[in-house]
């Protein structure tokens, strides 16, 4: 059965990528589904940019290969780009051109003219809210509006999937707001299939339908934001130690039957510690801190959300 | 087709938004061409004739002018900042071989003695003061020369024939004189009046020499080129050079811009994209060429000879501007760097093509080092139309040689070019 026919849009199989001696992806695999949203969720510098920048057929890979639908997916591949949508993470717009004039470009770029063509610039437009300053030079814009007329010439061409590298960053709540409507709008009513990257997972467990969790170059987890967040259980409690103690309070409170996992914290002096029910386990964990006499310096519990799995996976919070 | 038109469209766009960029690059060369025509034009050339370091070599065919040609040439030669060639492998130059050799633009300047020269100076009707048929030496001039390099020669060979011949013809009509008057005198008498004759013959009024300039035979038009002439073209050459930094700015930009990535990530090739970075230039160049020759000919009355000729040579040099600029671009890692190295490399080569200072009045090493500059083979190319009078039979040459450099750079830049 061809991919195309089971429903897999996009695959990036045994991916890597090597800046020079630093290995930013490192054999990821993954696939989407032909009209999902689908999340890439990871830190600064975790490659999701360069991940992206590879399924968008910018450049080739170390090793691996990508596919769209049944082709290949190459910097030459004209049918398989034509396809796609990219949005990239920096702003990529003539500053001197004004909106239209930009709109107009990348449109004649992907092959639109003539009628068409107006009505693709004016169709988008109207979708970010720019169509009254179209004619303005996109270089006197706020930052949230060149985002926006970023995004904009990503859906000039009606791409079956569209790739957007973190839209979000450095938008106000109001703009904010409004990708996210044209990304879910587009999603429903088109049909369009998304790759959305961010290192916000309220944004990823607001729009996705699948997140993957990506850290130093690879998949750490892929699943819905639901299951992700089920598959930790109860919760994580996160209490500070005293480092000198830490094998021993390890040892000590894996032992505990309410305790699924103890792990390292996002430094030495934490350790993050799973439970199927955080409060109960809570309990149980002082009780045998204080058996010990081991010192427990503070404690947090982590309701269990994109954050909490991000912290299991990584042992780091997204915001280091 | 529609892909590369719409890169091009945009880069006229983004031309047009700074508009001072291309205001400056049109208007330096106007102001070069204007300034070293007008303001500084008396100083240059006597500059260039004191200060050129290396004696201005002429060669000279004395043929069967005899003794008297002779002693011109010895003199001329002692002449500080003047070398006369009589001989070419050990041969003795004759007319043809000097007009060649000004003809082949291997000398700026050539000087041809008439035959029977000195006979004439013995010819008893001269010496009876009757008029006759003057001689005259030929100057063989190249019309891409200007005046400041044959200046000097001519001035210094008219001194030189007034002396020389003047002093012979007060020698030998003074004697003839002496002969007829004093025939009858008492020995001591003519002895007295000998001694007070003093064989100056100089002022004498119109010696039965005269000299003349040519040009060699076969190169058309008896036209010199004047100071205009020579500025025209030279700076319409430098000036176009000046493209690589427009270009290597805009491509810059464009890479700093994003908007590289997002068309990597587009269906399109590398063609359109280097393409629309050639095309727009190509024509801001060529309109560059119209500003210039339109000032020349309408401020300063440069004719242009031959217009197609004059299109030809502009073609294949706006091309080899455009190509130099991209692969400037190519090879610079940073705007700054590559503006910087633009503009060294194109004073650079545009001094050594000959753009400031004709190329002839350079060393031989810097004459041969010249040819392997585009501006050298441009600006041969213009003269051969502005000054020579030639046709497109003419220009054919530096046309195909400013079309091999045209490639050599334009390989080089699309080879070197990236996106970000
Ligand atoms: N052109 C490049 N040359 C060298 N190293 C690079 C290049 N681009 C990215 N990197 C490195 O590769 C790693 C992954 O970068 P990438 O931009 O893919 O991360 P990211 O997940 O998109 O980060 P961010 O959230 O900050 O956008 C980083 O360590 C980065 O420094
Ligand atoms: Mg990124």
């Amino acid at each position: 059965m061809s991919s195309a026919e089971n429903g897999v849009l996009l695959r990036a199989g045994g991916v890597v990528h090597r800046y020079g001696d630093l290995t930013a992806v490192n054999d990821v695999t993954l696939e989407v589904r032909r009209g999902e949203v689908f999340g890439l969720l990871g830190p600064n510098g975790a490659g999701k940019s360069t991940l992206i920048s590879i399924c968008s057929g910018m450049f080739e890979p170390t090793a691996g290969q990508v596919t769209v639908g049944d082709r290949q997916l190459a910097p030459t591949s004209r049918a398989a780009k034509r396809r796609i949508g990219v949005v990239p993470q920096d702003i990529a717009l003539y500053e001197k051109l004004s909106g239209r004039q930009n709109l107009r470009f990348f449109g004649r770029v992907y092959g639109l003219g003539g009628r068409r063509l107006r009505e693709r610039v004016e169709a988008v437009l109207e979708v970010v809210g720019l169509s009254d300053r179209g004619n303005d030079q996109a270089g006197t814009y706020s930052g949230g509006m060149q985002r926006r007329l970023n995004l904009a010439a990503g859906l000039l061409h009606e791409p079956e999937l569209l790739i957007l590298d973190e839209p979000t960053v450095g938008v106000d709540p109001q703009s904010r707001n409004h990708i996210f409507d044209n990304v879910e709008r587009l999603n429903r009513d088109q049909g369009v299939t998304i790759v959305y990257t961010t290192h916000y997972m309220e944004e990823a467990e607001r729009l996705c339908d699948r997140v993957a969790i990506i850290d130093h170059g690879k998949i750490v987890a892929l699943d819905s934001p639901r299951a992700l967040i089920e598959s930790l259980g109860g919760g994580v409690i996160q209490i500070g130690i005293d480092p000198t103690q830490r094998a021993q309070v390890t040892e000590s409170l894996s032992a505990l039957a309410s305790v699924q996992a103890v792990g390292p914290g996002p430094d030495e002096k934490s350790l993050n510690i799973e439970a199927s029910s955080a409060r109960h386990a809570l309990v149980d964990v002082m009780q045998a801190m204080n058996a010990a006499a081991l010192e427990v310096e503070t404690v947090r519990i982590l309701e269990p959300n994109l954050e909490s799995v991000f912290l299991r996976y990584t042992g780091r919070s997204l915001r280091d | 087709m529609r892909v590369t038109l719409a890169f091009t469209i945009k880069e006229f766009l983004l031309l047009l938004r700074d508009p001072g960029g291309l205001f400056v690059l049109f208007m330096m060369p106007v102001m070069f061409m204007v300034v070293f025509s007008l303001a500084l034009g008396g100083l240059f050339e006597e500059g260039a004739a004191r200060g050129s370091a290396r004696a201005l070599e002429v060669p000279v065919a004395i043929g069967g002018a005899g003794e008297v040609a002779e002693q011109v040439v010895e003199q001329l030669d002692a002449t500080q900042g003047l070398a006369m060639i009589r001989e070419q492998d050990g041969q003795a130059l004759t007319a043809e071989a000097v007009a060649q050799l000004v003809a082949d633009g291997a000398y700026p300047v050539g000087v041809v003695f008439p035959d029977g020269l000195t006979a004439l100076l013995e010819d008893p009707r001269i010496l009876r003061g009757e008029q006759v048929k003057p001689l005259e030496v030929d100057v063989i001039v190249d019309p891409a020369t200007t005046a400041q390099v044959t200046g000097p020669l001519e001035g210094a060979l008219s001194a030189v024939l007034q002396q020389v011949v003047g002093r012979r013809l007060g020698e030998a009509g003074a004697a003839a004189w002496f002969e007829q008057v004093a025939a009858g005198l008492p020995a001591e008498v003519r002895a007295q009046l000998a001694a007070s004759m003093q064989p100056d013959g100089q002022g004498e009024g119109a010696l039965p020499v005269t000299t003349r300039r040519r040009v060699p035979p076969g190169v058309e038009r008896e036209q010199f080129p004047d100071q205009f002439q020579q500025n025209a073209a030279g700076y319409t050459v430098m000036g176009v050079f000046f493209i690589a930094t427009v270009m290597i700015e805009s491509i810059f930009r464009e890479r700093r811009s994003g908007a590289m990535r997002r068309l990597r990530a587009a269906p399109v090739g590398r063609a359109p994209i280097v393409i629309s970075k050639l095309v727009p230039f190509y024509v801001v160049n060529l309109i560059q060429i119209v500003i210039m020759f339109a000032i020349a000919r309408l401020a300063f009355g440069l004719d242009l000879g031959f217009i197609p000729a004059v299109v030809v040579v502009s073609a294949a040099l706006a091309l080899v501007a455009t190509g130099m600029g991209i692969a400037l671009a190519g090879v610079a890692r940073s705007e700054t760097q590559g503006t910087g190295l633009a503009v060294i490399v194109v004073l650079t080569t545009s001094a050594l093509g000959g753009v400031m200072v004709p190329r002839f009045i350079m060393p031989e090493a810097m004459q041969q080092i010249g040819n392997i500059t585009p501006q050298a083979w441009a600006i041969q190319g213009y003269q051969d139309v502005l000054v020579r009078g030639q046709g497109l039979g003419g220009v054919w040459l530096e046309a195909c040689v400013l079309l091999i450099f045209a490639a050599v750079f334009t390989v080089i830049g699309v080879w070197r070019f990236r996106f970000d």
